[in-house]
């Protein structure tokens, strides 16, 4: 369980968000939109530790949160993976920071490999990959540490819509058959729609609000994109978008 | 790399003409042609003109490898530590543009007359070059790169060694290259300064004897000097950034 209580943020004088609370229990995927500047990476900073709130406290299965949590896996849109190891060494590489010892990290490090559908590239480097085939690394790399918490920070951004699609659908895939407590920002609201089991719009900064919505049940496959409800509830969150940014 | 082998190739194939063209213009007294130049350099190398060209490059290669080890963990630690890098930076960009050259004499005094001396004025030319490199390119990094590994746990050391030598080790390869030409023309003044080996030594000494097809061969050893160090360092990049080839083919 990811428990979020009044916890607030800021730059020096500028105060990111007003005080909020959240809780996400584990296996949920909650995303987060809004426009540039409302604080959504700040938001993320804080539950991966990389920054404290000024007040308020952030749990994760009753620890407080902090640096280098080993329960929570981070997947930025760029530069999360490091050019000079081969895929196999970046996915196997949080484990042997873990100290996991070689044939147990390397075995694992397949297995994801394969999960993710890049067998038989496992010796390449990030160099000869596409921008699709470095997020899915990064993505095996992320879920070899068995992470309770997976954080996301516009993975899919810089990929292109067909390419994009498709891993949101593996993600949508591998996430509901995992106990994972995900958050995932995007700028998109069809994203946040398409996977998210709760949907959080957030304001213009300063001092941004958090709007809750309820997503939609279901599988995460091609079917679930021409579902008229989802059609529907990307157009009311765009309304409400537009309103609030 | 078969590409490159073929441009080299070309570029002697120039560089010979256009030395041909100079020694018809200037006169062959003056300007030895390849064809006169070319038999004499074997002939030398036979006697003692390779134990020149040997100690010339051991000493670039002693200079490089002192600076080297000097100069990257203090740039690394003055692109990551503030309270170093207030220190010692200041420091560095005043000693920086002084010409290292100039402090032979104070060298010689310390070390002596001695190869120590001409490497360790080698090595403080360069220490300054791959220090700022160094410096410069751990600043560099892109944040993410830290946000990455510190969220998968990593120590500072661990980060050292997974990340930041990693990311500036091509960029440290960059600040040989250009030191290695640098440890050539500073060497080549220390050694012509005192001392009787080395290319620097046999290339005046030739000149002093106005024997200038020797003095010749000398600046050919010198330049080949140059290439081999180019070649290995880029065998060595290959070797160590394999991730690089990439970037390379």
């Amino acid at each position: 369980m990811l428990k979020i209580l009044r916890c607030t943020a800021s730059y020096g004088n500028y105060k990111v968000f007003r005080p909020f609370s959240l809780e996400v229990p584990p296996g949920e995927t909650i995303t987060m939109a809004g426009p540039s500047g409302c604080g959504k990476s700040t938001f993320l900073s804080l539950l991966a530790g990389l920054k404290q709130p000024d007040s308020g406290t952030l749990e994760l299965n009753n620890q407080r949160i902090a640096t280098g949590n080993l329960h929570t896996a981070l997947i930025l849109q760029d530069y999360g993976l490091f050019p000079w190891f081969t895929v196999l060494e970046n996915v196997a590489l949080g484990l042997k920071i873990r100290g996991v010892e070689k044939e147990k990290r390397l075995f694992r490090a397949r297995l994801e490999i394969e999960k993710v559908g890049l067998s038989g590239l496992e010796r390449r480097y990030p160099g000869e990959l596409s921008g699709g085939q470095r997020q899915r690394v990064a993505l095996a790399r992320s879920l070899s540490l068995d992470p309770e918490l997976l954080l996301m920070d516009e993975p899919f951004s810089a990929l292109d819509a067909v390419t994009r699609e498709s891993l949101q659908e593996l993600l949508g895939q591998i996430l509901s058959a995992g106990n994972i407590i995900t958050l995932l920002v995007t700028h998109s609201i069809e994203e946040a729609v398409f996977l998210g089991k709760r949907i959080f719009l957030m304001s213009r900064g300063p001092e941004s609000r958090l709007y809750e919505y309820q997503g939609m049940a279901g599988e995460r496959d091609k079917g679930f994109r021409k579902d008229p409800a989802y059609f529907s509830l990307c157009s009311l969150l765009r309304e409400r978008m537009e309103e609030i940014s | 790399m078969k590409k490159r082998v073929v441009l080299i190739l070309q570029g002697t194939l120039l560089l010979l003409l256009l030395w041909w063209g100079f020694s018809l213009a200037f006169g062959q007294r003056l300007i030895p042609p390849p064809q006169r130049v070319f038999p004499e350099l074997v002939r030398l190398l036979g006697k003692d003109l390779l134990l020149h060209t040997l100690s010339t490059l051991g000493r670039t290669l002693a200079a490089l490898s002192v600076s080297l080890f000097l100069a990257l963990p203090l740039g690394i630690a003055l692109g990551r530590i503030r309270w170093m890098d207030n220190l010692f930076s200041p420091l560095s960009y005043l000693l920086y543009p002084i010409p290292k050259i100039a402090l032979l004499p104070i060298l010689m005094l310390i070390f002596g007359i001695t190869d120590t001396a001409k490497i360790a004025v080698v090595a403080l030319v360069l220490f300054f070059q791959i220090l700022i490199e160094v410096r410069g390119s751990v600043r560099s990094i892109p944040r993410e790169y830290i946000i990455s590994i510190t969220s998968l746990g990593a120590s500072p050391l661990q980060r050292v060694f997974y990340v930041l030598g990693p990311y500036i080790l091509p960029q440290v390869f960059t600040a040989l290259r250009i030191g290695s030409g640098t440890a050539l023309a500073v060497l080549f003044f220390a050694e012509t300064f005192f001392g009787s080996r080395g290319l620097g030594f046999f290339i005046m000494d030739s000149w002093m004897r106005i024997s200038y097809t020797q003095m010749f061969a000398g600046i050919i050893m010198m330049a080949l000097s140059g290439l081999v160090l180019f070649l290995l360092l880029d065998l060595l990049e290959r070797l160590f950034c394999p991730w690089r080839k990439v970037v390379f083919d």
